[in-house]
Order: structure tokens, then sequence, then C-alpha cells
């Protein structure tokens, strides 16, 4: 089963490490990983995407809740969280298709951010399903090269992971 | 505010901290520890290979309860300290790990006798850093000395390289060690607390299973008072082997693979299963299918990680044992129908070994045990430690007086952690029970103990074999025994001899005793070479008999 963990931690060196090694231990791949500053000076935030057994992960979410530098852990869904990722898709492009591209991307929430040397790259952030989509759509014309960031995501209403809230 | 070097402030701030000794061995990268280490008092146990230095702290740290100190060079010297430092972890042993590190600017150069240490032990410790300016050696000390006693105990490590030991910063003691992220939970859940007195109440035969959590937590009079108010037998893992007195009549030993067969039916016929400070390590548990099936269960541990981690437990409880145990005994006392429950209990009927006229590891243990001394025994790793776990059931052996590697099973751990308790309790005797195989693997240390005079008594039980080894082949292997005999080559006393001690070798049972007294009154460690002549295979544990 696909879970999606929000991690909030100090802004250490080694952190990633650290809760990599955690997960490696109990046998998960991490799928996806993304990590960045927050609101709260000197505290970062992973939020991972696993897959596999929830009772070995909840284990890993206690072992990880143990390590020093990490504050909080939680764990989102569809329904309590906006999940989000975003990706960047290189195509083969002319002017000849230029229409049926630019609106392709517009109706799936994307935009064409670059055209140069008869490619285009598109970048969408969006839900994965409608990126999964958009990839389907966009394979005719030849993708070069694609990158997503696996998902990010937030609590819905007043619900936070930085405990002073 | 004066100026200090880093290698002061490391060695004022273990100072205050109250350290007394540091197991230790000089390298590069810590002389500038060893140049200022005679302005301060603070003793030095040099060591002959670094994993007895963290042999020795965790030793030290075991029967004291007090963080141990090991400090070792970059490089060799920090990984020799792995095994020590993961066997600490595995039996949660409060242990602070110095090691030093390259100059700064060497850093991730492969520079002479430049390893990432701290990349290696973050699996085996409870927390480890690097300390990369002098002015964080207060903070990151008082931190890790913190860490390593608090909540669920374990080893903690810092890696300092040479140039941040000699540069100058201000010294402020006043430093506190922030730890944002860190917070042990020490009080029990109300709820969870009332939910397991209830099942406790409704309970026809429960029983309490004792780990090594209750030595740590130093809850064993509670531990006992509530096993006598629900009229429930006590049995313990063995990382909680003298957790519970012998006096103590329905304490029907340890239970798991090797355990008694008391513990192993109470285990079978009861309804509920108390655990404490036991994290259901599969050498206890046999078969997680067959053990979850047992009964219901309540488990406490301060770790929440322990807790579900390997069975599914009914009612959790997170916290510190003691503390948990005191607020769930004065709910029940407040219970009038627990009068109700006193019950006939079975009481232990200790195993004694079927005695023969020949020298046997149970039958030389059973000598020892009958001597009913306060010692302080500890045990290397195989087929003797068993034997001791099953038959070392003196009345004189005191809460957290019987040291084993229980978790990681660390062949060579015996003498230097002996030798690491004895500095913590030099008025007390320490008997050293291990292995032809295992005295081996740490031999050098005799060397360690004859140059600080620090006596232990040394019984080696010596049948030429890797027991547990010729017993697994024995068992599973058909019987077919590859590489687990040692040639009669070595002779034990005359190694002793060689550094600068005595000792004896034993062939016949009537001798064991005599010898066992001339080594208790001996000021110097003595060894006890027991010539073995059987080969008498641990009995097995199971659901099914």
């Amino acid at each position: 089963m696909q879970k999606i963990i929000s991690i909030l931690v100090e802004d250490r060196p080694g952190v990633l490490m650290r809760i990599a090694g955690l997960f490696f231990r109990r046998g998960f791949n991490i799928e996806a990983l993304s990590v960045g500053s927050t609101e709260i000076p000197g505290k970062s935030r992973f939020t991972i995407t696993v897959d596999g057994d929830e009772a070995v992960l909840e284990q890993v979410r206690k072992q990880v809740q143990k390590l020093l530098y990490v504050h909080r852990t939680a764990e989102h869904d569809h329904k309590n969280s906006q999940l989000r990722e975003y990706a960047l898709i290189k195509v083969k492009f002319s002017n000849k298709i230029k229409t049926e591209v630019f609106h392709l991307v517009e109706f799936f929430g994307g935009k064409v951010l670059d055209i140069y040397d008869e490619t285009a790259i598109i970048e969408i952030a969006e839900e994965e399903s409608r990126i999964d989509m958009l990839f389907e759509r966009l394979e005719p014309y030849g993708i070069i090269e694609s990158l997503r960031t696996g998902k990010v995501s937030m609590f819905r209403g007043t619900r936070s992971i930085n405990p002073q809230k | 505010m004066a100026k200090m070097m880093g290698a002061d402030i490391l060695l004022k701030v273990l100072t205050n901290q109250g350290v007394s000794t540091i197991f230790g061995y000089p390298g590069g990268a810590t002389l500038p520890i060893y140049d200022r280490l005679e302005d301060y008092n603070i003793r030095h146990i040099l060591v002959r290979h670094e994993q007895a230095a963290a042999h020795m702290a965790d030793g030290y740290a075991r029967v004291s309860g007090e963080v141990g100190v090991c400090l070792a060079t970059s490089g060799p010297g920090a990984t020799n300290l792995v095994t020590g430092i993961a066997t600490a972890y595995l039996d949660s042993s409060p242990i602070v790990v110095i090691t030093g590190q390259v100059e700064r600017r060497f850093l991730g150069t492969d520079a002479f006798q430049e390893v990432d240490i701290v990349g290696i032990t973050i699996p085996i410790t409870k927390h480890n850093q690097h300390i990369m300016s002098a002015a964080d050696i207060t903070p990151a000390l008082k931190t890790a000395f913190l860490l390593a006693k608090s909540g669920r105990p374990g080893p903690v490590l810092l890696d300092i390289p040479k140039d941040v030991l000699t540069e100058e910063t201000e010294y402020d003691p006043d430093i506190e060690a922030t730890l944002e992220g860190y917070n042990p939970i020490i009080a029990g859940h109300g709820g969870q607390i009332k939910k397991a007195a209830n099942l406790l109440m409704s309970a026809k035969s429960p029983v309490i299973v004792v780990g090594g959590g209750v030595i740590r937590s130093g809850a064993t009079d509670e531990v006992v008072e509530l096993s006598e108010l629900l009229s429930a037998p006590v049995m313990t893992t063995l990382m909680g082997k003298s957790a519970i007195p012998q006096s103590v009549e329905h304490y029907l030993g340890m239970i798991g693979m090797h355990g008694t067969k008391q513990a192993m039916d109470a285990l079978k016929s009861a309804d509920v299963i108390f655990a404490v400070g036991a994290r259901f390590g599969d050498r206890a548990v046999l078969s997680y299918d067959k053990f979850s099936n047992l009964a219901k269960f309540v488990q406490i541990d301060i770790d929440p990680a322990e807790i579900e981690k390997t069975i599914k437990v009914d009612i959790p409880i997170v916290g510190d044992a003691k503390n948990i145990l005191t607020k769930l005994i004065e709910r029940l006392k407040g219970d009038d129908s627990i009068k109700e429950r006193k019950r006939e209990l079975v009481k232990r009927g200790i195993e004694l070994y079927e005695f023969d006229e020949g020298m046997s590891i149970p039958s030389i243990i059973e000598i020892l045990s009958g001597m009913e001394g306060d010692y302080i025994v500890a045990t290397d790793v195989g087929r003797h430690q068993i034997w001791a776990a099953r038959y070392y059931n003196s009345a004189g052996l005191g809460t957290g007086m019987f040291l084993t590697s229980g978790g990681l099973g660390t062949m060579g751990f015996g003498l230097p952690a002996s030798i690491g308790a004895k500095v913590a309790y030099p008025d007390k005797k320490v008997v050293l029970i291990t292995g032809d195989g295992s005295f081996m693997m740490n031999i050098q240390e005799l060397a360690t103990s004859s140059q600080h005079n620090i006596p232990v008594v040394v019984i080696i039980m010596n049948d030429h074999h890797l027991g547990m080894i010729r017993q697994l082949q024995d068992t599973f292997y058909d019987g077919k025994y590859i590489e687990c005999t040692f040639p009669d080559n070595v002779d034990f006393v005359e190694v002793a001899r060689g550094m600068g001690l005595d000792g004896v070798k034993v062939t016949d049972i009537n001798d064991v005793k005599g010898a066992i007294e001339k080594g208790l009154e001996s000021d110097s460690t003595f060894v006890i070479d027991c010539i073995i002549d059987s080969q008498q295979n641990i009995p097995y544990q199971s659901y099914d008999k």
C-alpha cells in the first residue's frame, strides 16, 4: 500500500542519510522523496512516498521519530491532504503542432516553459493521475526527457506538522 | 572568559559530568587529549585493543547505571570500536564514545587514518555527530551524556577532528544542551494503565515477563509487589536475568529457546502475558505465531518503537517501568476484590543438573552458584553463557549484576566487561564464566588487568570446542561437525603467567571449588582453566512438549 509521510526535521547535515537508512533496513524502496525549507527557521520538511506493509511502515515511522533531529512525522492521504507533484517534460516540437500542444498542456493545468531547437519544455504541478494523463497524451509527440519530483502534501484545514501551530 | 583548547574543554566537561575513568587507546588524532590528561582527575585505563575499551565502558555502565566513556583514535581505532558499540546498542547500555578524526582540512580526502565513523555507526548508536568547532564541544558532550542515560539508554558517539582539539575558544560551562525533538515519555498514559488494571483484574492466570528494562528502570520491587498482588508467576528474558531476586519463590526462571520448562508451562497456561521492559526477541519467543496466540498481551516499554515491533499487543503502555508499575499497583490496591485473588502459586523448582563425577559446564556453574557470594558475574557467548543463565541461581546475585551480551551475542565481551564492572565496583568480586572460544577473542586484556591491577576471577569452560556451534551442527546439520574443534594447543594458565598473572588448570570436579576460592582471594586476575570432558547439549524448549 502506498503511503505518504511528512517529516519535520532540523536542517542538519546527514539527516537524509539517517532517515533513508531506517527505510533501507526494513527493506523499503523510497519511491519518491522531496526536501525543502519550511516557515520555521532551521527546519526542513521531507515528504516520502513508499509502498509496503503497513505494520512494518508504522515501525519505521516510530524509528524515524526517535532520531534526535526529527521533530514530527505525519501521514497523509487523499482525504486529509492536498497532494501534488511537479513534473518537467521535454517533447519534440514544431510550429505544425504548436496549437494542439499548447491546448493540451493548458487543459491539464500545465505550462509551456521554453521552446528551443525544435523542443519544448513543459511544466506541470498537479495530482499524480493528471500528470500521468498528460504524459500519456504527450507520448505520441516524442518525449526526449522527463522528471517528476514525487508527491508533496499539506493537511487540509487547521492541522499542521508545525508543533507550534 | 578564559580561552581554552578544545582538548581541555573536553576533559573539563567530562570531569563536570562526573567521569572518573576513561577506557582508551591513544593515536595520532587523539594525542592533543592525551597531552592534557595529567592535569585532570581522570583515570585512564590503557587497553590492548579498542574493542575492549568499548566493552569495558559498557560493563562499567551496566553495573553502575552511570555513563561509561571510551576513547579511540581515528581510522582503525574507531572501526575497532564498532563491535563494542553495537553490543552496547543492542543491550541498551549507556556509553559515550569519543573518536579522534583527521584535521578538518583533510576531511573527505581519504587522509591517513581517515574513516567516516559517524556514517559507519549511524545504525548502532542512539545518536552520533561530528564536532566541527571547539565551541561545539560543551553542548555536544552535554547532549551526549543526557541522551546516553535518559529514556531508553544507548551509545552516543562524538567524532572530533584533531585541529578542533587544538583550537582555542572561550569555555562557557553553562551552555546548555538543546534537545528540541527529544522528549522521552516517562509517565504512562493514565487510560492505558486503567485498561491494563482492568484486564489484570479479570485475568485468571496472568504471568509477568521481565526484560532488561526492569534493571535499567530500577523497577524490581514494583515487579515483585505486582506479582504478589496478582499471585502471578514471574519469568525473565536473558537480559532480565538478575532483575528478580532468587528469594522470590514464584520466579520461574528464564523463558525462551533455552529457558526453563516451568517458564514455558506457565506461558502456555497464561491468559494474560504482562511484559515489562522486554522486547520479545526471537530467541525469547521462539515462534511469533505460536507466542502471539498464547494469551492477551500488555507491554510496557520506554521506547515507543518497541511496542508491537514483533507481536501484536492488546494494551501497550509507553513509559518508565517503575513509574507505570507504581501507578498500576496503586490502582489495583484501590480495588477491594484484589484480596480475593490470592491463589496458590507454583514454586520454582530449581532444576539441578544431574551431577556426575566428571567436569561438566553446568556442574561447575552449580558449584559457583552454591557459594552464594554477592559477586558480579559476567559471561561470554556460547554454550557456557546459556548454562550460566539457567544454572547460576545464587541468592547472592544482586540486581543488574549478571552481565551478558544478549542482543548481539558478542564473543569476547566477557573479559573486558568484567574489567569495566570491577572498575565501577572495586570492592565487589567479579567472576567471569567464559569459554575457550570466547576468551581467546579478547585475551589480550589480561595484560590490561595486570597492568592496572584490576582483578577478576576467570573460569574457562575449556571443552576444546565452539560448544554452541557443535550443538547447532548436532541439532540442525545431522551431527556433521565442521570447524568447531580446537586442538589442545593453548595453555591458558601459561598465557596468564606470561602476562604477569597466575592461574590453575583443573581436571577434577572436586578441585573446582578450591580453585574458585583461591581466585577470589587473589589480588590479581586468576585464570581457572577447567578442562571439560562432556559435550552435553543444552535442552531446547518448545511449545509442543
